[in-house]
């Protein structure tokens, strides 16, 4: 089964629709194992009427009992998808079925009979604690439905060979039930074999509904996980399936029908048979009486005797009307080589010829009465009807009397019981058929479908949001965990810092201080080499602490959070320059700013990205007479492009992208004077909002720095 | 006002800056008498210890401080009548944002980011001392 039970099961809405069969399934196989137990109970404690119902019927064998409750386990196992279990439930049940089939047909003996328990009940049993071979034959056709169920991958596969055993077993079982309820033993009993107990037939009907039932449902979720047109094909094969199941059923019923029939028969045959003997029988015991008493009184003349007798004995004939419908004595005597009946018989036609040849068979059992035998025939009569006749002699007379009637009249009641029987059982499957039919409305079917393919579309959803949740929550767990830690990792970081700047930087501050204080203190009295020496050392410490703090700094862009708010970036690039020039008194700067938009951005890391870009202009064109700076603008795919060009000492283009590495320097110090922090900080400013940063330049033509912006607002 | 009692507290745990932020008043020349608390428990003690008995007229507080920290002993400070209204001028390493602003709301005067060249450190600390000390005293309940 290729959709489980338990994901429809935790559905909503429509899952009625779904579960019913289910529910039905699972209430037939837990019926059946509930019986298992029961009659296995019932040998265990030598209850009678567990294992018979009544002491006259077979009992359930133990091996049948067993077979139950496997099956009817494997059957609700199969329910709730745990297909293995099913398999090896149905394996050893059919097993037991199979090998008790081998035991019938060859005659062998396996020990499986007896092997559990010594069965000390075995009315109407063929072996002791064999299972009847009607029974076993269930067992290994409901088996094999059970392993096909459970081993086919896909819904809906081999769902019709399910079915068929299933009916099959259906007609089986329902046929016994139906001969116990008529009691005709051939419905039950297999010839001489052990018989299928009444409540084994039970058992086999409930468990072959619980198998129809599943393949019901099977062809539902296969129509309803095939394709587009699934509900007509699903109709379609449903009405497949029903079609062939009344077949088989009317089929079964037809041919089990016909043999009760023919036995009640031929039962009522023999008793008519039995009834015509005792008629002649008695009609002779009477001519005998007649033939004393007129032979007591004539004796003096025997052949007056005879006519008198003869009188006594025709008189009463020639007036009766018959018995039954059809039924009449006819007396006969040899004349020749010919059969004269002596009294025209009551029902005789007017064609009735009263002498035939001996060797016509419509006066067998006339010939054979005169030739001395008596009996009883089935044959025909004078007129040439199918009779069932008896005959004797009557000795004293020399003459024949035969008591027949029409075997129509004898078939009649069982024609008529027959006819009557097989009209109300194909009412009722027709009936149950056209209900059936009637429930496959296709529009019924196709909303039943529907319902049916939504249930498992939200039992899969359903299942796919739980298992998305909890992705979810492992992953808001993992992102609340690193986000812990890198909080923790940030904290330790601006202790760091903290302790950096504190730390490293006191004892700069001594150094410069004192350093600055001796320089002071022994104020001219310092040669100007010691004076150097003493400059070089406060200039070092000095630059150090820039470094420090130009570091600090740098690491704290990528922590501060950015507050975006509109900034007119002409206006900044503007005072940020004028800002700057004038700690350059006495430069001749040209500068120039272009067409320059308002933007959303974090106003403070911004206005360090212009100081810094304009503190590098006017700084790497400090050896031209006449420094030129633009700010330039465009606007590209990506954003707004900014740009500050200057004519300065430019750099190599092969290590422009060492311009934008942390102490990363390509002038010398001495000549141009500053940390290396600048453009890193430009550079982590404008990524922090999502924009980039890079270079152009050529040595001695000077440099343009780029920076882009994202137009939409920057990240954080 | 005793003439025994401190006019100007010195907190710092580093004795160079101590001697440098000493330096920086002498050269304004001014004559106030000074002490030096090398921890936040020494502070406490010279500004509410049992000997005291009239507060400095000016406090230089560092804030990384051993034992009780800077912001522990500007609280305590600001929260005591006696001291309430002397001026407090934060003297420290740390730029950061949250130093700053913690100092101001705990109720400094001013918070001076101690300079790393010698002359603007002289330069600057006097100044800050001389504003305090002289061109803005604050009111102090003696004077109501």
């Amino acid at each position: 089964m290729g959709i489980t039970m338990a994901d429809r099961a935790t559905g909503q809405g429509g899952a009625w629709a779904a579960r019913r069969w289910e529910l039905v399934a699972s209430v037939a196989g837990a019926v059946t194992a509930t019986l298992g137990v029961v009659v296995l109970v019932g040998w265990y404690t030598h209850t009678v009427i567990l294992i018979q119902v009544l002491p006259a019927l077979v009992p359930m064998q133990y091996n049948t009992a067993l077979g139950f409750l496997l099956c009817g386990i494997g059957l609700v196992a199969l329910v709730h998808d745990r297909t293995r279990l099913a398999v090896v439930l149905g394996s050893v049940a059919g097993a037991v079925g199979l090998l008790t089939l081998i035991e019938y047909a060859f005659g062998v003996q396996f020990g499986i009979d007896q092997l559990f328990l010594e069965h000390y009940i075995t009315v109407q049993s063929s072996h002791p604690g064999r299972m009847a071979p009607n029974t076993a034959l269930s067992f290994s056709l409901t088996a094999a439905a059970l392993i096909v169920a459970a081993r086919s991958k896909q819904p809906g596969r081999h769902f019709k060979l399910v079915g068929a055993l299933g009916v099959v077993v259906l007609s089986l079982s329902s046929i016994a039930l139906l001969g116990y309820v008529t009691r005709a033993g051939t419905a039950y009993g297999w010839g001489q074999m052990t018989r299928m107990a009444v409540h084994t037939s039970a058992g086999f009907v409930s468990l072959s509904l619980g198998i129809l039932t599943i393949v019901f449902r099977e062809s539902v979720i296969w129509a309803a996980t095939s394709s587009a047109l699934v509900s007509d094909k699903l109709v379609h094969e449903r009405r497949k399936i029903v079609a062939a199941s009344v077949g088989i059923m009317t089929l079964f019923s037809m041919v089990v029908g016909w043999t009760i029939i023919r036995e009640l028969y031929s039962t009522g045959l023999e008793a008519q048979r039995d009834r015509l003997a005792e008629l002649v029988r008695s009609r002779i015991r009477m001519i005998d009486a007649v033939a004393r008493i007129e032979e007591r009184t004539r004796q003096d003349a025997p052949g007056g005797a005879r006519a008198a007798i003869l009188r006594h004995i025709l008189e009463p004939l020639e007036g009766s009307p018959g018995f039954g419908q059809t039924g009449e004595f006819t007396l006969g005597r040899r004349e020749g080589d010919e059969v004269m009946f002596i009294v025209r018989p009551p029902r005789a036609g007017p064609d009735f010829v009263a002498d035939v040849g001996l060797g016509s068979a419509r006066v067998e059992a006339m010939r054979r009465a005169l030739d001395g035998e008596s009996g009883t025939l089935i044959g025909i009569d004078y007129s040439g009807e199918r009779v069932v006749a008896a005959y004797a002699p009557v000795a004293p007379l020399d003459l024949g009397i035969v008591a027949k009637m029409n075997l129509a009249e004898v078939r009649a009641p069982f024609v008529g019981s027959a006819f009557l029987t097989a009209t109300i059982a194909l009412v009722i499957i027709a009936i149950g058929a056209g209900a059936t039919m009637v429930s496959i409305d296709p529009l019924a079917r196709r909303v039943e479908t529907q319902a049916m393919y939504l249930h498992l579309a939200n039992a899969e959803l359903t299942r796919e949001a739980a298992k998305r949740e909890e992705l979810n929550i492992s992953l808001e767990h993992r992102v609340a965990e690193r986000t812990a830690e890198l909080e923790a990792a940030n904290s330790e970081l601006e202790a760091f810092a903290y302790s950096v700047s504190h730390d490293l930087k006191a004892p700069l501050r001594a150094i410069d201080g004192y350093s600055g204080k001796l320089a002071e203190e022994l104020d001219g009295r310092l040669n100007p080499e010691s004076r150097r020496l003493l400059d070089v050392v406060r200039q070092r410490a000095q630059y150090m602490g820039r470094l420090i703090d130009e570091l600090l700094a740098f690491s704290r862009i990528g922590r501060v959070t950015l507050t975006c708010i509109d900034v007119d970036m002409h206006e900044l690039a503007q005072t940020t320059f004028e800002e700057l020039a004038a700690t350059h008194a006495g430069r001749n700067i040209e500068f120039a700013v272009g067409d320059l938009p308002t933007v959303c951005t974090d106003f403070d890391l911004i206005r360090q990205v212009w100081a810094n870009l304009l503190d590098n202009a006017i700084k790497f064109t400090g050896q031209r007479e006449v420094a030129s700076i633009e700010v330039g603008y465009r606007e590209d795919a990506d954003g707004h492009v900014f740009s500050v060009r200057d004519n300065g000492a430019g750099f190599d283009m092969e290590y422009g992208d060492k311009l934008f590495g942390v102490f990363q320097r390509l002038h010398y110090e001495d000549e141009f004077p500053g940390t290396g922090v600048g453009l890193a900080t430009v550079r982590r400013i404008v990524e922090r909002h999502g924009g980039d940063a890079w270079a152009e330049g050529e040595v001695d033509r000077g440099a343009t720095i780029f920076f882009r912006l994202p137009r939409t607002e920057g990240t954080t | 006002m005793s003439e025994s009692s401190v006019e100007v507290l010195i907190v710092e745990d580093d004795p160079h800056d101590a001697e440098l932020i000493a330096d920086a008043l002498e050269r304004q020349h001014l004559k106030e008498r000074r002490d030096v608390a090398r921890d936040g428990v020494e502070a406490l003690d010279v500004l509410f210890g049992s000997g005291t008995l009239v507060p400095p007229r000016l406090i230089l507080l560092d804030l990384k401080l051993p034992k009780v920290d800077g912001f522990e002993v500007l609280r305590r400070i600001k929260h005591d009548d006696r001291t309430r209204y002397t001026p407090v001028v934060v003297l420290t390493s740390s730029h950061m944002d949250c130093d700053i602003k913690t100092a101001y709301a705990l109720g400094a005067n001013s918070y001076v980011v101690k300079p790393s060249q010698y002359e603007v450190f002289m330069e600057t600390l006097g100044e800050v001392a001389v504003y305090w000390l002289r061109v803005n005293r604050c009111a102090t309940p003696s004077d109501v």
